[in-house]
């Protein structure tokens, strides 16, 4: 084969990988299947962690309840990359951009130039303060504060309570740290005698849960707070190798289907879970950008809803200690509880819960 | 092989880089409507600075047979030095400098450990790759540092004439290092160490300080590029460039830089660079590919170029 040949031949196979790609993009391109449809381009931190999957699914479940097409794009866990996303975005003329931002402060001027050109943004989870743009963000403090004062009135406001918290740095997670810490020290009969940064890494949760164990004994231990339910099914692991499973109860957050099913069957000591959730958590956000890619005016901050899920009988147990909901920063909170049955129907299908919402009037 | 027709050789390398590219963005003009605009060319060129600036580092590293995996970590840790100076002095034009200076301290470093020390240039690179990123966040707590400075907003932020700052200072740093690489003393040090060591030293090459000044460049274009890190992003980051070094290192050795050292060129790396950027591009423009199949075709497409080279190769095309 001569030169030429080889090189006819490379520009046929680049061409058939590139057109592999073209088909791809014109065989579902939402803005042609259906020009009626709102596009919402949405902007993940990094769609391979299994939470931004459970946020796409929710999207996912919103755009078909309300029958709008998703763009999703994975920033990568990059700063420039999801910059980068934002200005495609910004050039295809989408009808909205949701964005998960990795830095509050960094994608301001991308939300700018999106605004400028007439595209509504969200961004959610943080607080981001851009004229024009809605946020979304996690009333993180209060979530943990009131788990705090849950806990607290759990165990009738005494006992060794162990912590294992999220990364250090990470707004949120620093967020749930601070507001469980100043929960609980409102209680002079509470300790807290470890906290461990568990990193959102269940091999170290499981490690830190060992070493817990191994320095205190039965009755050392009254209760543990988990930042995420993997950390938890990781520390259960330890607990059951140690023998001590159902010696002291369990509290997280997520509302994973595995933890609230644990909370259901009254399994492994599990009280409480938050239920945040990524696929309801994507549901609400979903809801709100196509809101805003239909021209509804929305207020500019939209707290998303925690629900601490637990049964009738740890609602009971916790009100009868004296429990109330006492909010300290990010008003409003949640509803009061819900049963994991409610919670497990959410799950199920994340749009049912907020298909019907109603903005709230500023 | 005569000299002509190992020119017509080169050429035909550049010509299949040239195919690849214009056969990309011809298609890709019809797959996106907007993907031939100017905005749209401007956001590429964008989006792919930071990748461009550091190949040419790294295309001479590869060049001298070495490699540099810390890049990414001298972005963030430079970046961090220089917004330090900035919070401290209120001089801009000495966070600027030390910048620079810090990045190119770094490579130096690197430098004295794979020339000097005779450190194997992936194993001591992975080792500062470490120091430098751990040094970043052990400094900062692992949180961010927002920067409100006019001079760095204008070089991450702002344009000329509706042009970014950034571009002609893409198109500068080529035009001179691409001068350098192919017109000097310096240049011609740096393709007969990667072509062979001993050689190279026997001809009156000084190895140690060529591998030091190949290796203090890359560290000093990392800390350049820092500066526009921290302008595009108004902050300092203390994951930036975080995996820039692979990407990078993707980019070179598509636009046919041999990752043994001694061939190639820099022209070629922008190509490279150009050819990833548009890839990338083409993923966020393309609305229904699957986000997840993305990265099978940013692979597949990579491979298929290497082997577009390697039958090159196969058939005398070096």
């Amino acid at each position: 084969m001569n030169r030429k040949g080889i090189l006819l031949i490379g520009l046929l196979v680049a061409l058939f990988a590139v057109s592999l790609v073209y088909a791809g993009g014109r065989a579902e391109d939402p803005a042609v299947v259906d020009d009626d449809r709102v596009t919402i381009g949405a902007a993940m931190v990094d769609i391979t962690n299994p939470f931004f999957v459970q946020v796409m699914e929710g999207g996912d479940q919103m755009a078909d309840a309300l029958n709008a097409n998703f763009i999703w794009r994975s920033s990568e866990g990059s700063l420039e990359t999801q910059l980068a996303v934002i200005e495609s975005f910004i050039e295809q003329g989408v009808d909205a951009i949701w964005i998960d931002p990795l830095d509050p402060e960094a994608v301001k001027p991308a939300i700018r130039r999106a605004l400028a050109a007439g595209i509504p943004t969200v961004t959610a989870a943080n607080l981001v303060e851009v004229p024009g743009n809605v946020s979304t963000p996690f009333p993180a403090y209060d979530a943990f504060y009131q788990l705090g004062n849950m806990v607290a009135a759990y165990l009738n406001y005494e006992g060794n309570v162990l912590y294992m918290s999220g990364i250090p740095g990470n707004w949120i997670l620093d967020q749930y740290g601070a507001g469980l810490e100043d929960a609980l020290a409102q209680y002079p009969d509470i300790n807290v005698p470890s906290v461990q940064p568990a990193r959102m890494d269940p091999a170290l949760a499981h490690q830190i849960m060992e070493s817990w164990l191994a320095t205190y004994g039965p009755g050392e231990i009254d209760a543990v707070v988990f930042t995420t339910d993997p950390d938890m099914y990781a520390a259960l692991e330890a607990i059951r190798d140690a023998g001590r499973e159902g010696e002291f109860p369990l509290f997280s957050q997520n509302g994973d289907l595995p933890a609230v099913e644990m909370i259901a069957n009254n399994e492994n000591e599990v009280k409480i879970d938050l239920l945040s959730h990524g696929a309801r958590i994507g549901a609400f956000n979903a809801l709100v950008a196509i809101r805003l890619a239909e021209g509804v005016d929305l207020p500019e901050v939209l707290w998303f809803q925690y629900a601490p899920v637990m049964t009738q009988e740890t609602w009971d147990h916790i009100t009868a200690n004296g429990y109330q909901m006492d909010v300290q920063q990010n008003e409003p909170f949640s509803v009061d509880w819900m049963s994991p049955e409610e919670a497990m129907a959410i799950i199920a299908d994340a749009a049912v819960e907020f298909v019907d919402w109603e903005p709230p009037v500023e | 092989m005569g000299s002509l027709k190992q020119i017509a050789f080169t050429r035909l390398r550049l010509i299949t880089l040239l195919g690849i590219m214009v056969t990309l963005i011809v298609v890709l003009s019809f797959a996106s409507p907007v993907f031939l605009t100017r905005s749209n060319f401007i956001n590429i060129v964008v989006h792919s600075s930071v990748l461009a600036i550091l190949a040419i580092g790294l295309t001479f590293v590869i060049l001298t047979g070495g490699l540099d995996l810390s890049v990414g970590s001298v972005v963030a840790f430079a970046g961090l030095l220089g917004v330090l100076a900035l919070r401290s002095t209120g001089n801009v034009v000495l966070a600027l400098f030390v910048s620079v200076a810090s990045g190119t301290a770094m490579g130096i470093v690197n430098g004295l450990l794979i020339g000097y020390l005779q450190i194997n240039a992936f194993i001591g690179t992975i080792a500062t790759l470490a120091i430098y990123r751990g040094a970043t966040l052990t400094i900062t707590g692992g949180h961010t540092i927002p920067v409100r400075d006019e001079t760095y907003n204008f070089l991450g932020q702002q344009g000329v004439l509706g042009i970014p700052v950034i571009i002609p200072v893409i198109a500068i740093l080529y035009i001179v290092f691409h001068f350098v690489l192919r017109r000097t003393v310096f240049g011609r040090s740096v393709y007969a160490l990667g072509g062979n060591h001993a050689a190279a030293r026997v001809s009156g090459i000084r190895v140690r300080l060529t591998t030091l000044l190949v290796y203090a460049l890359s560290g000093g274009l990392a800390g350049l590029c820092s500066i526009y890190v921290v302008g595009r992003l108004q902050s300092l980051q203390p994951w930036a460039g975080q995996g820039a070094e692979f990407e990078t290192i993707v980019a070179v050795v598509l636009g046919g830089i041999n990752i043994a050292g001694g061939e190639g060129d820099l022209m070629e790396s922008l190509i490279g660079v150009a050819i990833i950027a548009i890839i990338l591009n083409a993923m966020h423009l393309l609305p229904a590919i699957d986000p997840f199949f993305q990265s099978i075709a940013k692979g597949g497409i990579i491979i298929v170029v290497l082997a577009i080279y390697e039958r090159l190769k196969a058939y005398g095309v070096t």
